[in-house]
């Protein structure tokens, strides 16, 4: 049961693929995503294939959103979740402006996210939402001209073991 | 204290994650999902990820794209803890349990190999060293020695006890430290160590271990005993041994349950008192001393002595699932005068998890065929600890045949997926008294047979307990056709809309007004009132079968320029194109007129508009109404000249032709009144209507007396001619030379028919009187191969057909001296007729003759001379009409 809870923990999203498709789905604008493992080597950050990491690691989730049809579109809401089992590296968001974040992949609010907690003397103070809750980040865009992309990209670090002693 | 990432641990800091948000002040929602797992994935967990997005396309739709999946496969990692370090006294030739946990902190099964050897600086050597396991946490070996924690799963833990034996060498105040170690498999670079401190003592050593009648136990279940087994296994009396043991939350002590070894079956109430007989006595109480906590005080326990004192607890209702683990503590003077503090092992007892959840749904009341039916429903985990819920909808349903059904996260756009890759969606990790909508979309066809209401059944189950799930049926009430509305001027709900609801209206709800020949536009404006974007083809007619329209009306259909008025338009066309669901979209309907014919009488028009959508077949009608307005307008033409001897008469043809477009004359709507005036005394005039209409004064052709409606009872109608003759007689006193101008005066008087009546006519007739009397008839006839001979007769008619261009008609003069002396100096004057050129030359049967040459015009003139009475003279030539 231990292990089973660990687990539920993440959304294994290859399934998703299987899902029935959207009633909505479709249109001119297609989107791809790509993962690649962020590495410091000697002060130079190396990029390479994100298909298998380990738990400390950074992933980059790039999306790129291209517009094929012959018309432009409008208030384009560009998301990327946060996996569980990962937590968002702040600021690595880009672009920097026009992003939000959200806990629920529902709501969404510009960062920091602010929540109310009581602290031990009992009195509400606001405070950061852990960077271990961001569950999505999601960018604003007014407009993708016809023929257009527009890529956003966000990193995660694989939630690791807290080593104590 | 055990690691972060200890299973149990997260839990506790999810339920208080939990509470946090719930006071989160940007409102943001916290879903199962949303909290915090800390823990690494587990090795070979694949992390996916799609991106989405939703936008808005060029009708307004609103469209969601999503990603490909990526995924990473995460790797193992080795981590662990190790609790905790040790330090007792001991007894020579005594041996001295150390416990330990071991935590599997890494993301994927381990085995840990364990050892302990004695550090430097230690003063004895202890006789033996030896790991056991300790399987129910009791602080007492529950197999034989090991070498190895086994295989152990992450977050899993271990327990296990170093034994150390004082050899009988060894002397009070020598001290031995053993290093405990325990070294990942996976990675021997990954060790964790404790250090166990023992000292050897001549005095009393009481050791404390503990242990639980059940190592795991549902929520509100119990009793479970705890008991405590204390032992001296030094060489002294102890004194004033005091066990306490805070009972842990989670669990609540069971009233008077206190059982000591020695005193048997007496039950040791909550309140403080003393049990046994001096001086072996016990003074135990519950909650009096310390709160919360079990006090039980020795009075003395001797070298070798030992016994229990145990009580029981239950589980609390509603207990969070988890381990909770027990230490008990222990103080005691150990007959050197010193005071000895120290604890029991730590028991853990698992609480296990209640699994229970609700689920409940929202009806639609209705909905469109081929429309999107949206259900949230809100999964509630009612159990104790996180669960995740698998979402199952039902294999039947009573939706009609072709609905699709696709489950969504909160957000209504993400499908939900399968987060424990047990290949059915789920909601999710759902913490205790948590709530999840998940949202149902049923796309229903486009066609649907009967109107409901439908439902299928949704399935949330636990994947704690599979046998723990709730039901609720998503049903639509009923099905309601696609509908449209079109409207005049405006969209519905704005300003100016005229003509909402259900159409044909029974009266017209626009009316325009144009003239014959000009234009006019209907702006109408057709309204989605359905749930689905559809479009709707245009249709106009002047019935509400849309059978078609007047003679020469027309209708079309353009786009507005955007303004919503139709200042401007767009192109044209037949289609509205798509309209989205609640929206509505502008066309211009200009409808154009002939400028004359029977179709365009003045009088209004019924003008029926119609949207109907080839899709869903919504439909909708609008009856507007177009008026032609009054043109008033006559003719009486031509004025002419003839000649008369005295006592003869000279008929003149007129024609009366009405060129508005309401009727004249009728003696209703209006009244067309003759009258005629001579301007020489005794000369006279009788109007003639050609009742015929063959050109010719017959004896047949009624005398207007009066009004025309005398003689022609409908009246003029739009467009109609009619020929009036008018006869004028010369007294037989009149006088060569003289001349009479007669009058034919038409003048209309409005009946009924409102507006200005049309001017009065005027024909005039010039008559002189001439002494002999020649008459002159022009005949014509068609020559259409230009061969010089007439296709027909010679007629003073109107030739109506094969008069084209190329042709040839022949003309014939006949003049004739009707009189009764020689006419003298007769000259008979013609010409080529305007757009033709000579064809056949110019000829005259009496006398001589010139004109033009053939292909050219000119005036034509024959001098014939004198006329005998009686005789009579011929001019003929051709013409051609010109190409």
């Amino acid at each position: 049961m231990l292990s089973k809870i660990s687990g539920a923990g993440l959304v294994l999203l290859a399934v998703c693929v299987a899902m029935p498709a959207f009633a909505q789905q479709g249109g001119q604008v297609q989107s791809k995503l790509t993962a690649t493992q962020v590495v410091d080597v000697d002060g130079r950050t190396v990029a390479w294939s994100a298909a298998q990491a380990h738990p400390g690691d950074v992933v980059e989730y790039q999306a790129t959103y291209s517009n094929s049809g012959a018309t432009g579109v409008g208030h384009l809401l560009a998301t990327i979740p946060v996996p569980t089992g990962t937590t968002y590296v702040a600021s690595s968001a880009k672009p920097a402006t026009g992003v939000q974040a959200s806990v629920d992949g529902v709501h969404f609010a510009p960062m920091p996210l602010m929540h109310t907690v009581k602290d031990a003397d009992g009195k509400s103070v606001q405070k950061p939402v852990p960077l271990s809750d961001y569950r999505a980040l999601q960018w604003q865009i007014a407009t993708l001209a016809a023929h257009a992309d527009v890529t956003t990209s966000l990193q995660v670090r694989i939630n690791a073991p807290v080593t104590t002693k | 204290m055990i690691a972060a990432s200890n299973p149990s641990n997260s839990l506790r800091r999810r339920g208080v994650g939990s509470l946090l948000f719930a006071l989160l002040a940007l409102c943001l929602l916290i879903v199962g999902s949303g909290a915090a797992y800390a823990a690494p994935p587990a090795a070979g967990t694949s992390i996916g990820n799609q991106a989405s997005a939703t936008y808005t396309d060029g009708s307004g739709t609103s469209r969601t794209v999503t990603s490909n999946t990526v995924q990473t496969v995460v790797q193992q990692v080795a981590s662990l803890t190790l609790t905790s370090n040790g330090n007792k006294s001991a007894a020579v030739g005594s041996t001295v349990y150390y416990p330990h946990t071991l935590t599997n902190t890494g993301n994927g099964t381990d085995t840990y190999a364990l050892t302990s050897v004695s550090a430097s600086g230690g003063t004895f050597t202890p006789s033996t060293i030896t790991i056991y396991p300790d399987a129910n946490g009791t602080g007492i070996p529950s197999g034989p020695a090991i070498t190895s924690s086994g295989a152990l799963a992450a977050g899993a833990t271990f327990q296990f006890i170093v034994a150390v034996t004082v050899p009988s060498t060894a002397t009070s105040g020598q001290t031995n430290a053993q290093t405990v170690t325990a070294t990942s498999g996976f990675n021997t670079t990954k060790a964790a160590t404790n250090t166990d401190t023992t000292t050897v003592t001549a005095n009393a050593v009481i050791s404390l271990t503990k242990s639980v009648s059940a190592s795991s136990g549902a929520p509100g279940s119990g009793p479970y005993t705890y008991t405590l087994t204390y032992t001296n296994t030094g060489n002294s009396t102890a004194t004033n041994v005091v066990v306490t043991d805070t009972i842990p939350a989670g669990l609540t002590y069971q009233a008077n349950s206190g059982l000591w070894s020695v005193s048997g079956s007496t039950q040791l109430t909550n309140a403080k008192a003393t049990y046994g007989t001096a001086p072996n006595t016990l003074t135990y109480d519950y909650a009096v001393t310390t709160a919360n906590t079990v006090t039980a005080t020795l009075a003395q326990v001797q070298p070798g002595q030992s016994g229990t004192i145990s009580f029981t607890v239950k589980v609390n209702t509603g207990q969070a699932p988890g381990v909770i683990n027990n230490t008990a503590s222990l103080s005691y003077s150990d007959g050197s005068g010193a005071t000895v503090t120290g604890t029991s092992n730590t028991t853990p007892f698992t609480v296990t998890q209640n699994a229970a959840v609700t689920i409940t749904s929202t009806p639609v009341a209705s909905a469109n065929p081929g429309s999107t039916v949206t259900f949230t429903n809100v999964v509630t985990n009612t159990g104790t600890g996180v669960d995740t819920f698998n979402i199952t909808l039902a294999s039947s349903n009573s939706f009609p045949a072709g609905t699709s059904f696709v489950l969504y996260k909160s957000d209504g756009v993400t499908p939900l997926v399968d987060t424990n890759n047990d290949g059915i969606p789920d909601t999710g990790p759902l913490a205790a008294n948590a709530t999840y909508n998940v949202v149902v979309k049923a796309t229903l066809p486009s066609s649907i047979a009967g109107t409901g209401p439908f439902a299928i059944n949704k399935t949330a189950t636990s994947t704690v307990n599979s046998t723990v799930s709730a039901t609720v049926a998503d049903t639509l009430t009923t099905v309601t056709s696609a509908t449209v509305d079109l409207t005049n001027n405006a969209a519905l709900g704005k300003p100016g809309v005229l003509g909402g609801g259900a159409g044909p209206e029974a009266s017209a709800v626009v009316t325009n007004t144009l003239n014959p020949g000009s234009s006019t536009t209907f702006i109408l404006v057709t309204n989605n009132t359905s749930s689905i974007a559809d479009s709707y083809n245009l249709a106009a007619g002047s019935t509400t079968g849309f059978t078609g329209l007047p003679a020469g009306w027309s209708v079309t259909f353009k786009a507005d320029g955007g303004a919503g008025t139709c200042a401007t338009t767009g192109a044209t066309i037949t289609n509205t194109g798509t309209v989205a669901p609640g929206g509505s979209a502008t066309v211009c309907a200009i409808l154009s007129i002939p400028a004359s014919g029977t179709s365009v009488i003045a009088g209004t028009t019924a003008m029926y508009f119609r949207a109907q959508s080839p899709a869903t077949g919504a439909t909708d009608v609008i009856h507007d109404a177009a008026t032609v307005n009054a043109v008033r307008s006559l003719t009486f033409t031509p004025n002419d000249t003839g000649q008369v001897y005295p006592g003869g008469s000279v008929v003149y043809s007129h024609t009366l032709t009405n060129n508005g477009n309401v009727t004249e004359g009728n003696g209703t709507v209006s009244t067309v009144a003759f009258g005629t005036a001579n301007t020489q005394t005794g000369w006279s005039t009788v109007e003639y209507y050609d009742a015929n209409n063959n050109g010719v004064l017959d004896s047949t052709d009624p005398v207007i007396s009066g009004n025309l409606n005398a003689v022609l009872a409908a009246g003029l109608a739009p467009g109609q001619s009619i020929t009036i003759f008018d006869k004028v007689l010369a007294p037989s006193s009149a006088t060569l030379g003289q001349v009479n101008t007669t009058s034919v005066t038409l003048t209309t008087t409005n009946g009924t028919n409102p507006g200005t009546a049309p001017a009065t006519v005027v024909a005039t007739d010039g008559t002189t009187v001439i002494s002999g009397n020649v008459t002159l008839v022009k005949q014509q006839a068609l020559d259409a191969g230009c061969t010089g001979t007439a296709s027909g007769a010679f007629s003073t008619a109107t030739i109506t057909t094969g008069a084209i261009p190329g042709a040839c008609i022949l003309y014939q003069i006949t003049v004739q001296n009707a009189g009764s002396a020689n006419a003298t100096g007769v000259t008979v004057s013609d010409s080529t007729p305007a757009f033709t050129t000579l064809s056949t030359a110019a000829t005259t049967t009496v006398g001589t003759i010139t004109g033009p040459a053939v292909g050219s015009t000119g005036s034509i003139t024959a001098t014939i001379g004198t006329l005998t009475p009686g005789q009579s003279a011929v001019v003929a030539f051709g013409a051609k009409i010109s190409q």
